[in-house]
């Protein structure tokens, strides 16, 4: 189900009364409610998969319990690789698998061995990137001991399943979600309030943005040959304002849905764009993956604890594995790579960590300075995103050649003045936001009621114009 | 609780109320077309005798006036440019749903392309679209998944960000439509056209199953209705494609009529005639409009 379609228009309503009216006196009701909601919401997409979910739920809390009791640390090593396999083998499976087999066959014919195997038509379970990593998180925090294992079975399924969740997380650590599920939830007016709007921002952003950017991006990157320079510019901008649009527009919608219910989600996405070194940037782009493979990762590899070489090497390995998680092809391994190599001069000058505030957080506008920062990093980025984009490495590497032919200076084929304002006037409202949790939080919350709700009526109306044509599926869907 | 439903209710009937504000753009939609031929078949105003249908081939090489004259029967032209056989059903049977059944359909076909996925030949969605505020479009619409359900109940859901921009509709001279919905063409679109007499056999391979669909479903139609149906096939400069004939024929029923251009008439292979090389400029249009006058002369006797 999408959070843009109107069958999950039709769903909410009915949890949400059902969560509050029917089953609001029951904790064990209320969750196993959840459990149910989140496999219909999951199963309206494929239900056959629902099977993969419960399995893998089951045998991480299996695992979590022989955990509780075995005191062998070999035993417990091997509960804890059990768990593991198992995850990274559906998901290598799944994703992985034609990649590997056909990039083993491409490297032998390369030395003149010709091999015959057969790729599989392998459909990809939606979001199974997503829960893989957030059931892995329990089994380690068990194993590691920073975590005790759930007893109760229904908390830990509706943990791995909780649909606002489920398919594109943010992913969650069952240390901040699982004790949420022990807890009798209370209803707060402006906890509601808050998500509804945190909701009604996420489907602006997807709707009215992305979807615009897309239209473009998909246009400009399909017929990349066709277009001069500056053209392909503007499609490797639509495309970073798409991919935000769409990603961080759907933590939005998330994290807003969650509140409705009680509960209190990370937050995902903390104003990337305004970054002013790459190193900020990956503090504020998708947080919950860049933390997983932080600690789950990066510092068991042993982080920045050892020398300049292991430092490197660690980075590398982050970021590359952050680029094949996104999918199975060269594209997002070159674009981990060149992130990477962002990355690399921050570290080395120890300057990583210089911006861990927020950008003009007592200004109205930034410094010069800041300005520049934070349009260099915005470029690279920009760059970067073209290999996330293309189809393949050659077609991102003409993209790029393209880019910089004479026509770079030429006025661009392709400029939408609707979609042009509206990225403007989004932004702008990003950058007024930009020390909130999502930028429309405090936005007017001292003016009066009137211009607060004709603020609000405005932004749905928006929606409302822009999404009646068929609904576009999520991108981060597909990993 | 209490307070969140009561304030959301509020919320979205103060929104409810406020959006329908917008029926205003929708409503001043239709107005600022130029073509206004299917809003004429929603107003069930074209109770003509013969009526044409087709892509550009039939807007721009068949005169509805001449035809009407030669006849002495009423006459109206319903080709839309660009528009394949599935928008072309579509026309037949909302005319046919508002408006008195014609004696005699003829559909103009677009030679090898008529069954082909094209990027010349579409679903018309554009010319549907500023009709919107007409139920039986929009439910055409929401069918097509060009509007969502919404739309039924929500103006904001109906409109389109053109219906905000209240300056008519402009039409370029080439595009302009007689009375009677022909579009006639006057200069050439292409300089140098040289006449193509190479061999080219049919293939079936990639034909759309809708549009086979939508042959079918046209024919039943005309069964229904009793309406004569004439299939037409309007000059090109390229040598008639034999091939394409023969599988066409399979698919048209016995009692349908076929009208294939004079192949051998040499007016057809003089390119002063043809404004590209599927469309004919007024003096061919003329041409091959007196032959269709002629085979619905004889189909009267």
């Amino acid at each position: 189900m999408l959070f843009n379609s109107l069958d999950f228009a039709v769903f909410l309503p009915i949890v949400f009364v059902l969560y509050w009216f029917v089953t609001a006196k029951n904790l064990k009701f209320q969750n196993l409610l959840l459990v149910v909601a989140s496999y219909v919401f999951y199963g309206w997409w494929d239900w056959r998969f629902l099977a993969l979910i419960a399995f893998s739920s089951i045998l991480d809390y299996g695992i979590g319990l022989r955990l509780l009791h075995e005191i062998n640390e070999r035993k417990r090593k091997i509960l804890l690789w059990l768990s593991i396999s198992v995850n990274i083998g559906f998901l290598g499976f799944f994703k992985y698998y034609n990649f590997f087999v056909q990039n083993f066959i491409e490297a032998f014919s390369l030395f003149g061995t010709k091999i015959s195997a057969n790729t599989l038509h392998i459909i990809l379970p939606v979001g199974i990137s997503f829960y893989t990593f957030q059931t892995l998180s329990y089994s380690i925090d068990v194993y590691r001991r920073k975590l005790e294992p759930t007893k109760d079975v229904i908390s830990f399924l509706a943990f791995v399943s909780f649909f606002p969740q489920l398919v594109a997380g943010p992913i969650e650590r069952a240390t901040n979600l699982l004790p949420q599920f022990y807890k009798k939830r209370q209803f707060h007016y402006s906890q509601a309030v808050d998500g509804c709007k945190q909701i009604l921002w996420g489907l602006f952003k997807k709707i009215v943005i992305a979807d615009n950017c897309a239209e473009y991006a998909n246009t400009i990157f399909n017929n990349s040959d066709n277009y001069s320079g500056s053209t392909l510019v503007m499609g490797a901008l639509f495309f970073t304002f798409q991919i935000y649009g769409d990603f961080s527009g759907y933590s939005d919608i998330a994290i807003g849905t969650s509140r409705l219910f009680g509960f209190n989600l990370k937050q995902n996405f903390a104003f990337p764009y305004f970054s002013r070194d790459m190193a900020e940037f990956w503090r504020r782009w998708h947080i919950s993956l860049s933390t997983w493979f932080r600690d789950y990762l990066y510092i068991p590899l042993g982080g920045s604890r050892g020398g300049t070489w292991m430092k490197v090497r660690n980075t590398f390995i982050i970021f590359l594995v952050s680029g094949f998680w996104h999918g199975a092809n060269w594209t997002f391994i070159v674009w981990g790579l060149l992130n990477a190599l962002y990355f690399l001069p921050l570290l080395l000058t120890k300057s990583n960590r210089n911006n861990l505030d927020v950008v003009s957080e007592n200004a109205n506008v930034p410094s010069v300075k800041e300005f520049l920062k934070m349009l260099l990093t915005f470029s690279l980025s920009v760059f970067a995103w073209i290999f996330f984009r293309a189809e393949n490495v050659s077609h991102a590497w003409n993209y790029i050649v393209n880019i910089f032919k004479d026509s770079l200076f030429k006025l661009p084929e392709v400029r939408p003045t609707n979609v042009i304002i509206l990225i403007v006037v989004f932004m702008f409202i990003e950058w007024l936001g930009r020390t909130q949790k999502y930028a429309i939080e405090l936005l007017l919350i001292k003016q009066n009621k009137v211009l607060r709700w004709s603020f609000y009526m405005v932004l749905l109306a928006i929606i409302f114009v822009y999404s009646n044509k068929e609904q576009q599926e999520f991108i981060y869907f597909q990993f | 609780m209490k307070q969140f439903l009561i304030k959301s209710l509020v919320f979205f009937l103060i929104f409810f109320v406020a959006e329908k504000s917008i029926c205003f753009f929708i409503e001043n939609a239709p107005k600022k077309e130029y073509d206004k031929r299917l809003e004429h078949l929603l107003k069930g105003e074209i109770n003509k005798d013969i009526v044409i249908l087709g892509s550009s081939r039939g807007a721009n090489n068949i005169i509805a006036e001449q035809l009407q004259q030669d006849t002495n029967k009423s006459v109206f032209n319903l080709s839309y440019k660009g528009s394949d056989l599935i928008f072309q059903e579509f026309i037949f049977k909302t005319l046919i749903d508002f408006n008195n059944k014609p004696e005699l359909l003829i559909l103009v076909l677009d030679d090898i392309h008529t069954f082909k996925t094209v990027p010349s030949l579409n679903f018309r969605t554009d010319v549907l679209m500023p009709l919107k505020n007409y139920n039986y479009i929009n439910n055409e619409l929401i069918k097509r998944n060009d509007k969502n359900i919404l739309s039924k109940y929500f103006c904001l859901s109906r409109v389109n960000r053109n219906d905000f921009d209240l300056n008519e509709v402009k039409v370029k001279p080439e595009d302009e439509i007689s009375i009677l919905g022909s579009n006639i063409l006057i200069n050439r679109k292409i300089q140098n056209l040289t006449f193509s007499d190479g061999f080219e056999i049919y293939s079936e391979d990639s034909e759309d199953f809708n549009k086979i669909n939508a042959l079918k479903n046209i024919q039943l139609l005309c069964k229904e209705y009793q309406i004569d149906l004439v299939f037409t096939f309007a000059p090109s400069y390229k040598t008639f494609n034999q091939s394409f004939l023969h599988r066409f024929k399979k698919l048209a029923i016995e009692e349908n009529r076929i009208l294939v251009y004079d192949t051998l008439n040499p007016i057809y292979k003089n390119d002063t005639y043809f404004a590209d090389d599927s469309h004919l400029l007024k003096n061919g249009a003329i041409i091959f409009t007196s032959e269709i006058t002629t085979f619905v002369n004889n189909l009267k006797r």
